[in-house]
């Protein structure tokens, strides 16, 4: 009894729902938070959090409505589509006839894949994580200084050759020290040190 | 007047260090956009804060050359291993790859050059020659119209991209909203700032454009399986035959960059749509000719042309109105805002000598394509084999770098990381982030303007309908708003009805 | 830098400023100053008047201290981040920032926890007058004419900058202090849009300075100037107090750019700043600098003069407008 409903939980639950929980959260609370400004400072994040707070409702709960209403709502509705769309697909057709091993990567900057079996999430975690690390020792001992750890790091977990490793570093250090010096800020000194 | 402004619009151009920032950025621009992976927006929004140090003309005229350097830059990937370095060249591929897997890839390459060249020229041309008019039009502009064209723009952005609606909306919405954290212009009391002198300013835009369109793409690509490519690369081919190929072909060339500039005009449908459209109909213009597919020239030509011309249309609605159309432009706004310049009545009016330079900085610009194309590019197609894991820390370094220096203010480097991660997400769920992006850019420029139209009209809403123009765009906005709640209407009826 | 600081710190604060003050008293002490690099601390963005002013003007002082100067701009919360920066770098005279009278606003509107009269000010360089503009197709002459349409109710809105920005501090005097009665008061970003929007019909009337309404005199009435000192950009344009008001609004209507240096900096080198910034001030250099790009630089007084003023706006615009609205 109990697993299928953690089951549909599970599936209900994904990272779309965590981000629009997250928006409307936000946009809820500065809903609320705007009706103790002035009518002045307040009616323009009124509407715009009004559209958000509606517009993540109406997406979280959409798996609710009745089928067309649903469909509506996530379709496509370019009116470029049956051209970039379209065509698109037509068009790659005829290039597969060509070269069956490689798809040409057609997908342009609004049609991102969603095909979960194409993508290494282990990877992007890592990445987020190791972005968040980046954030933290800077502000401890300075961006410079933070730098060639980041991508030592990055190297080390992505399996560069040791040769690679060393010329993106010094890459990095390169960069570090040029913004450093062309930019009106020191980035040399973290709260530590 | 018109006159002296183009004389000394050469001046700005010919004086100081104005052409070696042009050179540097096409040559950047090529680089990065020769590099799959990494495209104009990515480009435009790490070499943003660097820009800090440059007066404001050599600036913009440093971004923008990257802007048209990654569109021609784009191409050389989409022909040699079948892989758009940027989206705009995607329809490059579908002849580019098989002329080069005939042998003519140095055609390929050479075609590609002299159409975004001459399609990039003829377009630009034709926004010098419009800016009086452009000027009329823009001094018409008050507050009240301001507004309206700033919540037009985003509106009309989701229904010009290929998502849903609602998603587009609620994605603009929210970037309307964070973009009112701190000191409004309007009224003096701070937002949402938990008493926190690094909010008093709010999330600085230019650093959550490093983060979408930096960090972001950094977090989809690292995902991507199999980015790198085994291809042999042969360089086989004439580039003279290139160019005659072009000549020979000129209603197909200018056709198609007057179609990637008008679709450029049009907020949110940038590059990635217009050489499609440019493709298709150079197809059906060539009444079903069926090489094209398979190493047809004018099928490189009608999307190279078409990609580079979409630069220049692309400024008219950032220019005139502030509204950019794509996330290349957003950016650009972000620098014209940086070094003080203030799109619309101050870029037509008082400066206009500034933006005549930087239009005539993108036509030399279109020329040195030309030449870099033709003689030094071919050495630089290594470029494209290069693993997109040794690109990653760098330019998550370099962008974490720029977002610091933008102000010294830590809040900016968490913005980057932040935005980084939740564009990313976006991008994987299809919310329009160029939507979420024009939002937060557009954002102080909607509330100033709506709050100052109620000040001049003692709080009434009928300033947005008693006049000519304000009334037409809110007519306007209230069509593209109302037509898919319509369609959602109807086909809720027709799926009950069946 | 940071080492110098630690060992401070370590002796502790008493042996500290002890410490410091062994080193910079004395006979022979002055000497060696300016020895180190200077570094100034700019609380507005770059490319911005006080970041221009600040720089040429620093980099002539250095010049003739024969030491190098090094900028960094700080920027947000009005200025106050920038300056809160300064209230807590080393008083060893080294470090220094511009300030400009108005910037009291938000000063006394954040509260960031200390006073500008606790500041050590080095000396004035230049001063801003505002003036008023009109549409010229309103057919309005002079300051008596605006103040009677106003009256009358032919003309309603007035336009300026954010609230607590001097341009509004400024309309808001006119209204209290000179009984100018205008009705709605709206809010542009920077005196550029408000010349546009004058120039367009959009509003009347304006507040906005001298050196942006000299840009644009082909498109605006310029009418009066709110000092009663008169604008040096337009020597021939007549003041608010022609038409018989009494000297109420200079302290606003004229803005003194200065520069300054943390609380507890020493006498000894406070006074070597003045006069190196009076030198500066004077040198060829800034003097053809200051022709070149139309900008006016002149010796306006030391800390005495510096400090009367800021005071004066202290006290007086929390009685001109209610801090609370903006706080």
């Amino acid at each position: 009894m109990i697993n299928p409903i953690y089951n549909s939980m599970k599936n209900y639950v994904t990272s779309e729902v965590l981000m629009l929980l997250g928006m409307l959260s936000v946009s809820s609370y500065m809903l609320v938070e705007s009706f103790s400004f002035s009518s002045e400072s307040g009616i323009f994040p009124q509407f715009a959090a009004a559209v958000t707070v509606f517009g993540c409702t109406v997406l979280l709960l959409r798996g609710f409505l009745p089928k067309p209403l649903q469909q509506a709502i996530v379709e496509s509705d370019g009116i470029f589509n049956q051209y970039s769309g379209g065509s698109q697909e037509k068009f790659n057709k005829t290039n597969v006839d060509y070269d069956k091993n490689h798809k040409p990567e057609t997908h342009n900057e609004n049609v991102i894949e969603n095909d979960d079996a194409d993508v290494d999430s282990t990877k992007q975690l890592l990445l987020v994580g190791l972005l968040t690390g980046y954030g933290l020792i800077g502000y401890l001992i300075g961006l410079v200084w933070a730098t060639p750890i980041f991508i030592g790091v990055f190297a080390k977990i992505f399996n560069f050759s040791w040769f690679d490793a060393l010329m993106v570093v010094s890459i990095g250090i390169v960069a570090a020290l040029a913004f450093n010096s062309i930019l009106p800020v020191n980035m040399t000194n973290g709260v530590v040190f | 007047m018109t006159q002296d402004s183009l004389f000394s619009a050469i001046e700005i151009l010919i004086t100081g260090q104005t052409i070696g920032w042009l050179l540097i950025g096409l040559l950047v621009g090529i680089i990065i956009g020769t590099i799959p992976g990494l495209g104009p927006n990515l480009g435009l929004a790490v070499a943003l804060p660097l820009t800090m140090r440059l007066n404001g003309p050599d600036a913009i005229i440093l971004l923008i050359s990257i802007y048209s350097g990654a569109m021609y830059g784009g191409s050389i990937a989409a022909i040699l291993i079948n892989t758009p370095g940027t989206a705009a060249a995607a329809a490059t591929t579908l002849d580019g790859y098989p002329m080069a897997r005939q042998g003519r890839a140095m055609e390929a390459l050479s075609i590609s050059a002299t159409a975004s060249a001459v399609g990039g020229a003829f377009s630009i041309i034709t926004l010098i020659l419009l800016t009086p008019f452009l000027t009329e039009i823009v001094l018409m502009f008050g507050s009240p119209e301001y507004f309206l064209i700033a919540l037009f723009g985003i509106a009309l952005i989701t229904v010009v991209v290929q998502e849903s609606m609602v998603k587009g909306l609620t994605a603009g919405a929210f970037g309307l909203l964070l973009s009112t954290i701190g000191l409004p212009v309007a009224a003096g009391q701070p937002r949402y700032t938990f008493d926190m002198f690094i909010l008093y300013d709010g999330l600085d835009f230019v650093a959550v454009l490093i983060g979408i369109f930096a960090i972001g793409e950094m977090i989809k690509l690292i995902g991507e399986k199999g980015s790198i490519s085994n291809e042999n690369i042969s360089l086989s081919g004439s580039s003279l035959s290139g160019i005659r190929k072009v000549i020979s072909a000129p209603i197909t060339t200018i056709k198609s960059g007057y179609i990637g500039m008008f679709i450029g005009a049009i907020p949110g449908s940038g590059a990635s749509i217009s050489n499609f459209i440019s493709y298709a109909e150079a197809v059906r213009s060539g009444g079903g000719d069926k090489e094209y597919g398979s190493g047809n020239h004018r099928g490189v030509i009608a999307s190279e042309a078409a990609n580079n011309g979409t630069v220049a249309g692309s400024l008219i609605p950032t220019f005139s109105f502030g509204i950019p159309g794509s996330g290349a432009t957003a950016i650009l706004l972000g620098g014209l805002m940086m070094h003080g310049l203030r799109p619309g009545p101050e870029l037509f009016a008082d400066n206009v000598n500034i933006t005549y330079s930087i239009f005539f900085a993108l036509l030399v610009g279109n020329i040195v394509i030309l030449l870099l194309g033709l003689f030094i590019i071919t050495r630089m197609v290594y470029i494209t084999t290069i693993d997109t894991n040794y690109i990653i820390p760098i330019v998550i370094v370099v962008a974490s770098l720029g977002a610091f220096g933008l102000s010294g203010n830590w809040l900016d480097v968490y913005t980057v990381i932040f935005f980084g991660i939740f564009g990313f997400f976006m991008m994987k769920h299809n919310y329009s982030i160029i939507a979420f992006v024009l939002g937060i850019v557009l954002g102080p420029i909607a509330e100033e303007n709506l709050v100052r139209s109620l000040q001049l009209s003692d709080g009434s809403f009928w300033i947005f309908l008693n006049e000519p123009i304000p009334l037409v765009l809110t007519l306007l906005i209230a069509a593209v708003v109302v037509s898919p709640i319509l369609s959602v209407v109807r086909s809720f009826f027709n799926g009950t009805g069946s | 830098m940071p080492r110098r600081r630690a060992v401070i710190q370590s002796t502790g604060a008493g042996i500290g400023s002890l410490l410091l003050a062994g080193c910079l008293g004395g006979g022979n002490g002055n000497d060696d100053f300016p020895s180190q690099q200077f570094h100034a601390i700019i609380p507005w963005g770059q490319g911005g008047g006080t970041d221009i002013f600040t720089r040429e003007i620093w980099q002539e002082i250095a010049d003739q201290g024969d030491v190098s100067v090094g900028f960094e701009n700080i920027t947000g919360a009005a200025g106050v981040r920038g300056i809160s920066e300064l209230y807590s770098t080393d008083p060893d005279g080294y470090t220094i920032s511009p300030m400009n009278s108005p910037s009291v606003v938000p000063l006394l509107t954040q509260d960031p926890g200390f006073t500008i009269d606790e500041f050590r000010h080095v000396g004035a360089y230049t001063q801003t007058v505002w003036v008023l503009v009109t549409d010229p197709n309103l057919d309005l002459n002079d300051f008596e004419e605006v103040a009677s349409a106003y009256d009358a109710g032919d003309i309603e809105a007035i336009a300026g900058q954010s609230p607590g920005e001097p341009n509004h501090v400024l309309a808001e005097s006119l209204r209290s202090e000179l009984g100018i009665p205008w009705e709605s008061y709206v809010a542009y970003d920077g005196s550029g849009p408000i010349i546009q929007a004058v120039a367009a019909g959009e509003v009347p009337a304006g507040i906005v300075t001298e050196t942006a309404a000299a840009d644009a005199e082909d498109q605006i009435n310029v009418l009066t100037a709110l000092s009663s000192e008169g604008s040096p950009v337009f020597p021939d344009l007549p003041v608010y107090t022609d038409y018989g008001y009494d000297a109420e609004i200079d302290f606003m209507g004229q803005f003194l750019r200065s520069f300054m240096a943390p609380p507890d900096t020493p006498d000894e080198r406070i006074e070597i700043l003045n006069k190196s910034l009076q030198e500066a001030l004077e040198s060829d250099t800034l003097q053809s600098w200051a022709d070149d790009t139309g900008n006016h630089l002149e010796y306006l007084g030391g800390e005495d003069e510096v400090l009367k003023v800021l005071e004066e706006n202290q006290e007086r615009i929390p009685e001109i407008i209610d801090l609370n609205d903006i706080e």
